[in-house]
């Protein structure tokens, strides 16, 4: 309902394709942005780590000197080696002891001075002690024969002491010496504790812990205190043996964390110890989602809006044309009448509704003029009519009887139209002729009608002296040729018949030749044709004479009959004609005759509007008694 | 079907329209509207020659528009001569004879042969 209108469907497709837009260029909005954000933290966690790393190399670094400068002094003077190692051990108060192991020069009978170890207790004292009171022998712990291999010193694992509680971690330095070249290992401890209290002390990113994690997979420190000491997860140590950094690491993955994280880690030179930050990947992006939610928010504020102003002009502009519309619904109804909108602007609108305005005007006026064509339409016809009327009177009746009933005839009109150009006509000629005629104007219509309203009175008028039908057709022509510019002409056939004896005498004025139906047979009679009238003022009519027998019929018609035709159809033609006759039985009426032609012709057309007038007349000589001798001849006048 | 009208008048003396189609009350109109801009090429005196061999069928309607338009050129002393129709054309001229039959040839050199005489016969008292 709501969509039917233009406006309404324009804000929808303005608020779709928005819409689109927005999704589109918001997703990939959010990808670039969730890259940049990954970026950052990146170089943020890079800085942390640098820095991180840098204080933990500058701390152990001078664990590491101490050791190297006890091991070289102490390549010469193993004598002084408790008292060495007591005083750096004074001094030197991130240290918590300090070893100078020598290979016993007696294994079997190792001796205290072999190994001195200073030590400071928790609460600050110095003590000195041998390492031959470890649990095992020392020379054949690990610590020993790994630092005997470090002549440039190298970190040993962490451990934890039975005295203390913080995780210690030794740096072994191997003691040069003669005859061989290695004689022992002086041992530095530290704790880890300022590790730990380092990492804590980091700058680091909200939600980010920092952890230090050796070599071997340890945590020497973490955020985490509970992951101290333990290894670190698979994928996790892979990545920093790739040296794949950054990492991302999940739950799924065989990660020791409980949601997605995001590792950053930077080796710390001198050491196998990797420092690393672990940030939760939802703290990362927590910013991002963030922005993008009040962007998306604003993103669809600004939609309603372009689709409510989108609503708002569209409504305006097509207000006009929601009026033209109902207007063109009246104008369908044919109502003209109404006041159309005003014209605000010289847009479209404006020109559709002046050309509008322009149009209905013009329809009226069209309606008035066809109203009017239409009364002058209904009065022609109605003139036609009454034409037809008076041409139909100057038409005899169609049937008649003369001479006693020796002679019967019967003719029809059929104007193709209200009025034709065809005639027929017939009348006595003194007391003992008759004459009958057939003819046909060119053309049809109201000229036709009445030029042969024309014809048919002055024939009349004509023929009254005459005996001869030549006589009779050139007095007639010379008439018609009178004023004829238009050449106007009627073909004619004019037959007198003479009631004593049957002698019919015929003359044709360019018509069509008459059939006879005489002794079973139809025959066209053979009568020379003159010009038709009213074209040639000079011309002569040539008659053919013949008798008529008892029951001989003659049939005179006009090309309505003979070229009649429906389409594309062939013209019914003069053979049709004659079957048509010959069928017919000896001695019928002459009505019989019209109406089997007729009815034949109406068969052939199948009921198609007639192309031409049709005239048609049948004259029969009835004498049973005469014997008389055919006669048959032709003669020129 | 419709009526083709074509016509050439290569000297102001004669002039050649071809018929082609019907000539039948419903083109009788369109042929005179033709004749009507052809006829004043022609010379008074002059001859216009009708082509009829294209020419289908002619109707009473068409035989009018002959023979006003043979009467025209007869007011201007001039000649309508009707050329070459086909059989059945030639028949209907025959039968209504709305224009001389002495006016209709069968061909061209029938044509020239009666104009040549025609122009023989008007100038035989001088020569």
């Amino acid at each position: 309902m709501v969509l039917r209108s233009v406006a309404s469907r324009l804000a929808l497709g303005v608020l779709l394709g928005s819409a689109i837009v927005l999704v589109v260029t918001g997703g990939l909005m959010l990808s670039h942005t969730r890259e940049q954000i990954l970026k950052q933290t990146e170089r943020e966690a890079a800085a942390v780590s640098g820095w991180a790393a840098t204080r933990i190399k500058g701390r152990i670094d001078g664990v590491a000197k101490v050791s190297q400068v006890l091991a070289g002094i102490l390549g010469t003077r193993r004598d002084e080696a408790p008292a060495l190692i007591r005083d750096t051990l004074a001094v030197n108060p991130e240290l918590v002891d300090i070893s100078a192991a020598f290979i016993p020069r007696n294994t079997d009978a190792p001796r205290d001075e072999d190994a001195p170890v200073a030590r400071r207790a928790i609460d600050g004292k110095l003590s000195m002690g041998s390492r031959l009171a470890d649990p095992e022998l020392y020379w054949r712990a690990p610590w020993f024969v790994r630092g005997l291999n470090c002549e440039h010193g190298c970190w040993q694992a962490p451990f934890h002491s039975v005295e203390r509680r913080d995780p210690l971690v030794g740096y072994s330095v191997a003691i040069p010496g003669k005859p061989r070249s290695v004689i022992g290992v002086a041992d530095a401890t530290i704790s880890l504790d300022w590790l730990q209290q380092l990492l804590g002390e980091l700058n680091k990113p909200e939600h980010a812990s920092a952890f230090v994690i050796d070599a071997s997979g340890e945590f020497l420190a973490h955020d985490w205190t509970s992951y101290i000491g333990t290894r670190g997860s698979k994928p996790l140590l892979a990545a920093i043996a790739e040296g794949r950094n950054p990492v991302r690491i999940t739950p799924e993955m065989g990660g020791r964390v409980s949601e997605p994280v995001w590792v950053y880690f930077v080796p710390i030179t001198g050491t196998h110890w990797t420092f690393g930050l672990t940030m939760p990947e939802q703290q990362v992006l927590a910013d991002l989602r963030q922005a993008y939610t009040v962007d998306i928010l604003l993103g669809v504020l600004a939609l309603a809006g372009v689709s409510l102003i989108a609503l708002v002009i569209t409504r305006r502009l097509m207000a006009p044309l929601a009026v033209l519309s109902e207007r063109v619904e009246d104008v369908a109804r044919g109502e003209l009448d109404f006041a159309l909108p005003q014209l605000r602007r010289n847009d479209e609108v404006g020109r559709l509704t002046r050309a509008f305005d322009q149009m209905r005007h013009q329809l009226a006026g069209h309606i008035d003029t066809a109203k009017r064509i239409a009364r002058e339409q209904e009065r022609m016809t109605s003139e036609l009519e009454i034409a037809r009327q008076i041409q139909l009177a100057l038409i005899p009746e169609p049937h008649w009887l003369a001479a006693d009933g020796r002679i019967e005839l019967h003719a029809a009109l059929r104007p193709a139209s209200a009025v034709g150009g065809d005639l027929y006509t017939y009348f006595t000629l003194g007391a003992r002729h008759v004459c009958v005629m057939v003819g046909d104007v060119s053309d049809k219509g109201i000229p036709a009608a009445l030029f042969m309203a024309r014809t048919i009175t002055l024939a009349r008028t004509l023929a009254t002296h005459a005996r001869s039908p030549s006589d009779i057709l050139g007095a007639l022509n010379r008439e018609l040729c009178k004023g004829n510019d238009t050449c106007m002409f009627v073909t004619l056939l004019c037959g007198v018949v003479e009631t004593e004896t049957g002698l019919l005498t015929l003359a044709s004025a360019g018509h069509e030749q008459p059939v006879l139906h005489a002794g079973g047979s139809a025959i066209l009679v053979d009568v020379e044709t003159g010009p038709a009238l009213g074209l040639d003022r000079e011309a002569r009519y040539p008659v053919r004479v013949l008798t008529l027998l008892g029951g001989d019929t003659l049939l005179m018609y006009t090309d309505g009959v003979s070229e009649a035709h429906a389409g594309n159809q062939r013209l019914y033609g003069t053979h049709a004609i004659l079957d048509s006759v010959a069928r017919i039985e000896e001695g019928a009426a002459p009505e019989a005759y019209v109406e089997r032609v007729l009815g034949d012709v109406d068969a052939y057309v199948d009921g198609a509007p007639a192309y031409d007038d049709i005239a048609l007349l049948a004259l029969t000589w009835h004498d049973s008694g005469a014997e008389g001798v055919r006669l048959d001849a032709a003669a020129h006048s | 079907m419709t009526l083709i009208v074509r016509s050439e008048s290569p000297t102001t003396d004669r002039s050649t329209v071809w018929l082609e189609g019907r000539l039948d009350a419903a083109t009788f109109a369109a042929f005179d509207e033709a004749m009507h801009d052809i006829t004043p090429l022609v010379d008074n005196g002059g001859t216009l020659v009708i082509d009829l061999s294209a020419l289908e069928y002619i109707s009473s309607a068409g035989l009018r528009s002959l023979a006003q338009l043979r009467k025209q050129m007869h007011d201007r002393e001039g000649r309508t001569l009707l050329l070459n129709p086909q059989p059945q054309v030639k028949k209907v001229f025959e039968i209504v004879k709305a224009v001389p039959v002495a006016e209709v040839f069968a061909n061209v050199a029938e044509l020239d042969q009666y104009l040549d005489h025609m122009q023989r016969q008007m100038t035989a008292p001088e020569g």
